[in-house]
């Protein structure tokens, strides 16, 4: 892409028209910002996406790399700004669609859009089947993230632990994602004793693990403990 | 081909972080070499994100993000 599309004079021509943000990851230890991806939302490499001024992430871009593909994505997150000031002035089908976006967009839980549905009535067929699709997305994520680590949490009280180092990731993995789900916090302290005691020695592991101790105070916080 | 699991690859990421361990020079030098590619200098990349959104504010433009990486090709 840096040796085509992002050379173009057509891209040049659709970086007049926004402000345009170079990321570059660099894994220099203290760099400002150098962890901005994950906090985007970014898995992966390279990771492009609509911004507001507030740095909320709008439009994700997938699909082709050229200027028109991108130009398309602006458009789709111009849509959902559009979107939010009709929901804002009290358009009640625009509210529909607002919520059902936030929570493709992972803004808010499928709990939380269920809430706010509540009051803006009846949705049309085409919303629904949205809502369908967002509840299934949900189930599926419950069931990995609470049903798996439930019973993989279970195995793990009785000593019962996998000895292939791919599924002891995978089960260690599945025993985080339930903890921070259920906000189990016991669970959290047990994952978080078994990273530090596999990485903890690592130079490089440091802000990740101060990062899952500031987790795990929040944690603690919410559930009304210190211990 | 068997779906990589996203539990794995949170796992894998933490995995390929903690053995991309190299020195302090050499990942200013790969950053270094990044910010010369030709591409740099096809549009007015803002590369401080504080400042990106003061320019987004000031102009009242929305902002295009381009992640990308320099301590591996």
């Amino acid at each position: 892409m840096e040796g085509g599309a992002l050379l173009t004079p057509e891209f040049q021509e659709f970086s007049k028209n926004h402000v345009m943000f170079l990321h570059v990851t660099t894994q220099i230890k203290g760099r400002k910002d150098d962890d901005l991806l994950g906090k985007k939302g970014g898995r992966g490499f390279p990771f492009l996406c609509v911004m507001d001024d507030q740095g909320n992430v709008l439009a994700q871009h997938e699909g082709d790399r050229t200027a028109e593909a991108f130009e398309a994505t602006v458009g789709e997150a111009q849509k959902f700004i559009d979107l939010k000031k009709r929901a804002a002035s009290g358009d009640k089908p625009a509210g529909i669609d607002y919520a059902l976006a936030r929570c493709r967009k992972g803004q808010i839980n499928f709990e939380e859009l269920s809430k706010e549905l509540k009051p803006l009535g009846k949705l049309t067929a085409e919303q629904q089947k949205a809502f369908d699709g967002l509840k299934a997305d949900d189930l599926v994520r419950q069931t990995l993230d609470v049903e798996v680590g439930r019973k993989f949490a279970e195995m793990q009280s009785k000593g019962i632990i996998p000895v292939d180092e791919e599924q002891e990731q995978r089960f260690w993995e599945h025993i985080r994602s339930y903890a921070e789900t259920t906000k189990n916090v016991k669970v959290f302290e047990t994952w978080l004793a078994f990273m530090k005691t596999k990485f903890g020695s690592h130079p490089n592991a440091k802000p990740y693990f101060e990062a899952q101790e500031q987790k795990l105070a929040e944690m603690k916080a919410a559930a009304g403990t210190t211990k | 081909m068997r779906p990589i699991a996203p539990a794995r690859l949170r796992t894998s990421a933490l995995l390929l972080a903690l053995c991309a361990a190299a020195s302090a020079d050499v990942m200013e030098d790969r950053l270094e070499e990044k910010m010369q590619k030709e591409f740099v200098g096809n549009a007015a990349w803002i590369t401080d994100y504080a400042a990106a959104l003061e320019a987004a504010k000031a102009g009242n433009k929305l902002i295009f993000a381009y992640f990308t990486r320099s301590y591996s090709p």
